[in-house]
């Protein structure tokens, strides 16, 4: 039914701290939103992005990204970059199994192969003995290529996620 | 490396969820609050909550939000913000605090003829009990100046407890708002 969100896929990992949603996009939709609430990390830290390609997880310097990082602690930040191997500041998760976080992915072309992948992205997380972060931003994928999934990362296995569950949606 | 299906529980294909559902509208006139109490929130973990046609009694009102605990408003110093603005005539500011009663939801308009805002805004994990209720909105008005304004930002009820109900609340409120679930696994 055209002008619907239309559910595509739940992933759930523990113990990993690169977690890969696969084949969750195709040529049905142009448009994708990517759901993040159900985080626990073993150390606090920002969820990263990659998108995955026909070789795999592109680990190139394709992704630019430009955020605004609002804190209820403190000054706000500008955070970007146009020469990154991710998508760094998606979200900020807290050691704290009780936090959570709020994180919403709207993605653009990402199976159109003549096309960049873009990404706008808002979330709110929080950060235990400071107080809430939040982002709001962009981010394209400057490769035309076909991208079929979508990758979560964090530097180090000291950073596993414990739980962590994406859900993916085609905006019809 | 992708990791296989069998590590994790995938659920694709699943019927009845993902659907962008309407849980309620209310058409409301002259109000001061506007209060969902029936979020379904053990189905819903992301909720959707858009404001059409938001206009208050007052100038340069606004609409804020606060939740239900188990029934119980929560109207407290305990919500944190951040909200970043943005006006057309090129003024910007940062709002933020640790101890607000309230959440920023919609951007303050002017009362005057077609002086109105709108907004829209996810809430997340309302109904975890072990978890603390997340929110991101934007929103933007026509002021009282008048210009247009926008507002984006985050914010957060640090308490790890079940969200089972929103309440919007303002001075004279007239609008449409409408509270929508995204069904997940």
């Amino acid at each position: 039914m055209a002008g619907s969100l239309e559910f595509i896929k739940s992933a759930s990992g523990s113990g990993i701290n690169s977690f890969s949603v696969t084949d969750c996009f195709s040529d049905k939709y142009d448009v994708y939103y990517v759901s993040v609430t159900k985080v626990d990390i073993a150390q606090a830290y920002y969820n990263r992005v990659r998108l995955i390609n026909a070789s795999g997880i592109d680990t190139g310097s394709n992704y630019d990204y430009a955020a605004l990082q609002l804190t209820s602690y403190q000054s706000f930040s500008e955070v970007r970059s146009a020469t990154a191997t991710f998508w760094l500041y998606s979200s900020w998760q807290s050691a704290n199994a009780s936090d959570g976080q709020g994180l919403g992915m709207y993605i653009f072309n990402p199976y159109d192969s003549s096309s960049y992948t873009f990404m706008t992205h808002q979330a709110s997380g929080f950060n235990a003995g400071s107080g809430m972060v939040g982002f709001k931003g962009i981010g394209v994928h400057h490769t035309a290529e076909q991208i079929t999934g979508i990758e979560f990362n964090t530097p180090t296995s000291a950073y596993n996620y414990d739980n962590i569950t994406v859900n993916i949606f085609g905006v019809k | 490396m992708p990791l296989g299906a069998a590590r994790f529980g995938l659920l694709g294909g699943v019927a009845d969820l993902g659907k962008l559902e309407l849980i309620e509208t209310q058409t409301v006139s002259g109000v001061s609050t506007v209060d969902f109490t029936s979020i379904q929130e053990s189905t819903y973990n992301v909720h959707f909550l858009t404001a059409n046609n938001f206009h208050t009694t007052n100038d340069s009102g606004r609409g804020v939000l606060r939740f239900y605990e188990s029934g119980v408003l929560e109207s407290a110093g305990v919500y944190q913000v951040a909200e970043q603005q943005g006006r057309a005539d090129g003024v910007f500011a940062e709002v933020r605090s640790t101890t607000s009663t309230s959440l920023r939801y919609i951007i303050s308009t002017g009362n005057a003829t077609n002086e109105s805002g709108n907004a829209y805004c996810y809430i997340y994990n309302a109904g975890d009990s072990s978890k603390y209720t997340f929110m991101t909105y934007q929103s933007m008005a026509i002021q009282a100046i008048p210009q247009g304004i926008m507002a984006f930002g985050s914010g957060v009820l640090p308490q790890a407890s079940t969200v089972d109900g929103f309440q919007i609340s303002g001075t004279g409120i007239s609008a449409t708002i409408s509270l929508y679930g995204i069904a997940e696994s």
